[in-house]
Parts: structure tokens; sequence; C-alpha cells
């Protein structure tokens, strides 16, 4: 058991001032079967009403519009949970976990390589025995097979594109692997949310194994453990973005993300205060 | 009893040329806008036959909205078995974003459209059922508008169930489903082909006809921009395909839609018809199930019969269909409008082998049918009165009472024999009357 806490914070900034800007984010953690959520919440610059909602594959998610024109949009999230990764309960997998999608369609490399890792771990669709086992493999042939280099692909890149290329981030890895085990007919999700040490946001892999969900992170090659604190989950990136928007204007649109995840709790406090005075004051002045 | 009207077919067809009664079509890539021919002898339902298929499509329409209500919610059925769960979340148009809405009184499917065709046998055969956005009443509404006023009489001896209040059935679909606020029909624009119909649809029934620019979503509630205040829109009835309906939550890259138009159906305060993600039953594939969800749903033995359909996902129908393809109908599950339907005889011997093989590669991707024999109805064409395959597209509407609308959409094939009615396949359409003794 450990309690974590983050912030989050992310910045646009449009070459033209925009309007009726709708939204979607993702940023708040989701509580399971291995995270319980003590503390959350989501501010946005300019200060605008938010609704919170549970979208159809049970994030949070936090939607707005802001009709005025406006030149940039901030938004912040800050948070407590705890988190206990052993301690997954049996919960079935959706069927949908099963379906390729166009990000994780298997090329016939991909299905090759997925039936030579069960071949050689003696696994069978039948008896799943041993399906952890097998997602450790082939959670290691993914990992031995990239390189990681930002920039090499987007986000709409595939994942048989992506290994096929040999080159990534951490939505290709999660990918390929996604790929791998469906090809075999195990169910396996998409996680977006944060890791300790890592400066933005991160995402990797959970893999049914015939009882329960359990995380691997292909990108470090290891199980998923109390570093990580989980925000969303679905079939590939499509279904967990972070944030999505939408605006009127001729601008181009730049972001800015940073994110901090760790156990000082009282750092994280501070930073909501202070923002959450900020903004108030901001608000004021308007 | 349509003698008269027939010698009026020219100025009918003229007068719906004039009222722009088109509908467009894909040919070689191209988009072009055709007219829609009308044939003014109608399909003719007694008043027995009419009840009978009455109560068979109130009973299929509503086991469908149970399956919807059901697979995006407990999924009791895959659960049961009685649609295997693999084939039901294979489906292209099962949207996991659905998942866990209910929408307003529980109704998915509020304006069905059945395709049907009446054998040779005497029994109806339910082709096809279209959930999503099934499109082609306006045609015999304005065709029979048109045909009262150049021939009076006829419609004033003919004893003839009214068709006029579709509109008014629409408003109260809409009314028994809306969350407070107006009724809009929602339209990819003027240069949608089928523009026409939503403007039409939208004063028959008193709703606002908006483009997805003027409606934006705020504090989980749907507005209609209005030139001086925003208006709350309670029910949409949207003309608009389901991936294009919401950026932030279907296809991003669409450029039209309404951002979080999801989000304010998710939240109880719009109602959506259809439901977003009603293709889930719609699909080809589970087509071949709906007489088990009436068993499974209604507990009810099924009015209407399917026409003798093949899965080659089971084994044995793979079977089968390889033994007899040349006898059958295959049809791609993800195609629609008449594309994606080969028939076994008309393929050359190596053709046939090849679809062979790629329905042994792709099981889950098709379906076989037998050819059912389907009457032909008197046509003039061409000054002569030939026979021509016609099928019949019902609208069932689910409101506070599911109810068939006394009409529907005939459509002729254009050329002798064959069997392809589809309007984008170059055929035409009749009017259908209901007599009501």
């Amino acid at each position: 058991m450990r309690m974590l806490s983050y912030v989050f914070e992310t910045s646009l900034a449009f070459s033209e001032p925009v309007t009726d800007h709708s939204f979607v984010l993702r940023c708040l953690p989701k509580s399971t079967n291995t995270q319980k959520v003590m503390e959350s919440q989501v501010f946005t610059r300019p200060r605008i009403p938010l609704s919170e909602q549970i979208d159809g594959f049970g994030n949070r998610i936090v939607v707005g519009y802001c009709p005025s024109a406006h030149e940039s949009f901030d938004f912040y999230a800050t948070g407590l949970a705890m988190v206990e990764p052993d301690d997954a309960g049996p919960t079935p997998a959706h069927p949908m976990f099963l379906q390729a999608t166009k990000l994780t369609m298997p090329s016939d490399a991909l299905r090759a390589l997925a039936k030579e890792e069960a071949q050689a771990a003696g696994w069978s669709a039948k008896g799943s025995a041993n399906t952890w086992a097998l997602a450790q493999c082939l959670c290691t042939r993914v990992f031995d097979s990239f390189e990681y280099a930002p920039g090499a692909t987007d986000t709409t890149t595939t994942a048989a594109e992506a290994y096929e290329a040999g080159r990534g981030v951490c939505q290709d890895y999660a990918h390929v692997l996604i790929a791998l085990c469906r090809a075999l007919g195990i169910p396996a999700r998409y996680v977006t949310g944060l890791m300790v040490g890592e400066g933005a946001t991160h995402a990797w892999v959970e893999v049914h194994d015939g009882e329960r969900w359990r995380g691997l992170d292909p990108t470090h090659n290891c199980v998923v453990d109390d570093r990580y604190m989980l925000f969303a989950t679905g079939r590939d990136f499509e279904d967990c973005p972070i944030e999505r928007g939408m605006f009127r204007g001729n601008a181009e649109q730049t972001q800015k993300v940073s994110a901090s995840l760790g156990d000082d709790a009282p750092a994280v406090n501070a930073t909501t205060a202070h923002l959450a005075k900020a903004v108030a004051a901001e608000a004021k002045a308007k | 009893m349509y003698t008269r009207l027939v010698s009026h077919t020219d100025k009918i067809n003229q007068q719906l040329a004039r009222y722009g009664v088109k509908f467009g079509i894909y040919k070689g890539g191209v988009f072009e806008e055709r007219l829609f021919p009308f044939d003014a002898v109608p399909r003719i339902i007694e008043a027995d036959r009419w009840q009978h298929l009455e109560r068979g499509l109130i009973q299929r329409v509503d086991a469908l909205n149970a399956y919807l209500r059901d697979l995006y919610n407990e999924a009791q059925i895959t659960r049961d078995g009685v649609v295997p769960e693999h084939f039901a979340y294979a489906s292209s148009g099962y949207l996991p974003q659905c998942e866990n809405t209910m929408p307003p009184e529980g109704i998915y499917s509020h304006i069905s459209g059945i395709d049907l065709v009446e054998g040779n046998d005497g029994e109806w055969y339910v082709l096809e059922d279209n959930l999503r956005i099934p499109s082609g009443a306006s045609y015999p509404l304005i065709a029979r508008n048109l045909c009262r006023r150049c021939d009076a009489d006829t419609f004033r001896e003919v004893p003839l169930v009214d068709n006029r209040d579709y509109g008014s059935r629409l408003k109260g679909v809409m009314d028994n489903v809306n969350r407070g606020g107006i009724n809009v029909v929602l339209t990819p624009g003027r240069y949608n082909a089928a523009y026409f119909e939503h403007s039409y649809l939208a004063e028959k029934m008193g709703a606002v006809l908006a483009e997805p620019s003027e409606l934006f979503v705020e504090d989980e509630v749907l507005y209609y921009r209005d030139s001086t205040r925003n208006a709350r829109v309670g029910a949409v009835y949207r003309r608009l395909s389901d991936e294009y309906l919401d950026p932030l939550c279907f296809l991003p890259e669409s450029l039209i839609g309404v951002p979080n138009l999801m989000c304010a159906y998710r939240a109880g305060n719009v109602a959506i018809i259809n439901a977003p993600g009603n293709g889930a039953a719609d699909d080809k594939g589970i087509y071949y199930f709906v007489p088990q969800m009436v068993e499974y749903y209604l507990g009810e033995k099924p009015i209407l019969r399917n026409a003798p359909t093949y899965l080659p996902y089971y084994p044995d129908d793979l079977a089968y269909v390889m033994e007899n393809a040349e006898n059958l109908v295959i049809k791609d599950v993800a195609e629609a409008g008449g594309y994606g339907v080969v028939f076994g005889c008309e393929l050359e011997p190596e053709k046939l082998a090849e679809l062979k093989d790629l329905v042994r590669a792709e099981p889950r991707r098709f379906i076989a049918q037998e050819v059912i024999d389907f009457k032909c109805l008197p046509t003039w064409i061409n000054h002569e009165m030939v026979p021509r395959k016609a099928d019949l597209r019902a609208f069932v509407l689910s409101g506070e009472k599911t109810t068939v609308w006394p009409s529907g959409l005939t459509r002729y094939a254009r050329q002798e024999g064959s069997s392809v009615v589809n309007s984008s396949q170059g055929g035409g359409f009749k009017d259908t009357w209901v007599l009501s003794r």
C-alpha cells in the first residue's frame, strides 16, 4: 500500500484568439481494485464551469466549454490515491478488449511473433493457466524489439507500423503489446496515467490473466507496481486521450504538458492551494 | 382502381423533380444526385394482411430494442449464449463509447426501417433491419400528396388508410423522450443528398432544422443558437451518422458534429433519435439472430420470417455455403445500400472460387441467403404495364407505444427479373396503399 500524490498541468497556446472551445479531460485518477482515490481536483484558466462524468469505459472525464475568445487555456489537476497493485480482486474482462482496433490491428509479422512466443511458453488458448507468464514474455519481446525514440511516431501510428519501424514511445509499445495479446485471444487494454519519475503522462497495458486485470509496462519492461497511478483505460489510445478539444478559429495550437507523481502529499497540497488562490484572484480581477 | 392515376405519371414525376426529390449516389468514387423515378401504380396491401404485418413488425422492433438495451448494459443474451459473444462485439456498428448509458425511456431505435419482400408463397420475409438513420419516408409522403392533387376522385373512392399523419407521429415519438426543450432535426447541411427529406420532415413535425454549427453543449446541456437567444434542446432527430456525431467522443478528425453532444446525452439532458450505437443490432450478421431475440426477450414465436440465412461463422453453415454458393446470395455484412451483395449464380467460376476463399478466410464478414422468389408488382414503364420485383420499407415508430406507419416505401427493380431494388442501383419507387377494409 502506498499513498501517491500528483500534479498535472497542460498549457495550450493559440497563435490567434479562438472561441467556442469544447474539451474533454481524462486527468483524474479512477477508482479501481488496485487504486483508491482519496482526493482529486481540477481547475482551468480562464476559469469556467466544469462537469464531471463517467464515460462508456468507466473513466472519469471532465468536460467544459469556453465560448469567449482566448489565446491560452490551462488545465491543472491534483490528487491523492492509495495504490495497492497486488490487491486486484477477480473481475471479468469485457469482450470489447478482445477486438482489434485500427491502432491495434495485428500485421502478419505480429501474428507470427505472438504465435512463436505462445509456442515457446507452451501456452494454449484452452488451458490459460500460464497466461500471465506468457504476457510477461510478450512484454519483454516488445521491449527488446523497440528503441525508445520520441518523435519517430505520432498519435495515429498503428501497432503494425511502429513494430515495423522498431522505434516509438510508450503509446507504441503499449499498442504492440495489446495487438500481440489480442491476436492470441487474450483480453488486453490500454492504460493512461502517471509514473513516479516521469515528467509527463505515461501509457501502459493491462492484460486479463483469466481472472483479473494485471498491469504490464512494456516501455520499462516491468510489472506495474506502486509507482503507477491510473487515469483511464480503453481499447487503445483513441479511447483515453488525456486532453481532447475543438475550437473555432484559424489558429495553430502548441501544447506544454508537465506532470509529477510522488509521495510528497504536502507539496501537492501547497501547489493546489497556490493554484486555487491564483485562479480565484484572477476570477475576482475580471 | 388506379388507372386514372397512371395517366398522370409524367406530370407527377415532373413535380417531384421540381420539389428536388432526389437521392445521392457514389458512382466510380464520384458523388451524383439523381432523380428517384416514381411509378404511379401503387403497392396495395389489404386490411387483414396489413394487420398481420403490423403485428409482426411491432414484435420484431420491440425485440431489437430489447437487444440493444441488453447489449449495452447487462449483456445477458451473450452470457446466455443466444448470440455468441464474439459475434456480437465484432460488429462494426457496436460502439463501446455507448456502454452503460441508458437512453431516455430505454428506447434505442425510435424510427426503424424494416425491409421486406412478399414471397410467391404469400409470406412476408424480412431482408434487413435499418435502425440507424433509415431514410425514405418522405418519398411516399410527398408522392401521395401529388397523386391526390392530380386525381382527388381516386382517393375518395378507394378505402385507403390515411398516411398524412407521419409528421405528427414523428413529433409524438420525439415528445415522448424529450428531456425539456425544443425538438431539432440535425442535418449535415444543404449539400447532403437527403437534405430535401430533412427539411421536409422538420416542417411536417414542427421541429427546428439545424446544422451542427448551430448547436453547442454547455454544462451538459445542448443548445440551439438562435439569432436572439439560445434555446435548450430536449430531443434531436439527427440525420448524421454515429461516427460524425461528436468529434470529442467518436472520430476526432471529423470536422462536422457537435462537440460533447454525447456528454449531454449521457447526463440524460437530451434524447438522440435514433440512439448512437444501434448499428450493433442492424448488422447483417446479427440479423440471423433476430428470430431468437423475439423468443428470448418476448417469449413469443416470431410472426415474420427471416430469409433462410447461413452464417459461415458456424462450421456447418460454412460447409453448406461452400457446397451451394452458386445458389445463394452472399452479402458482406459491412456494406449497405445494395453494395457487397453478390448472387452466386451470376459469378464466373473463378470469381466464385475467389469469393469462397474470401468467405473461408473471413467468415464473420459474410452471410449467405437462399434466393427468395419474391413477387413482382405491375409497373408502368414506357407506356406498358410490366412486372417488376419490389420490396417494401416499413417504418416502425417507437414512442409511448410501438406503431407502424400505415404506408411505406415500395422500391422496384429497374430491370425485368432483377431483384436488386436499391435506389442506388437505379430502381424507382411506388406509393404503398394500406386498405381500410
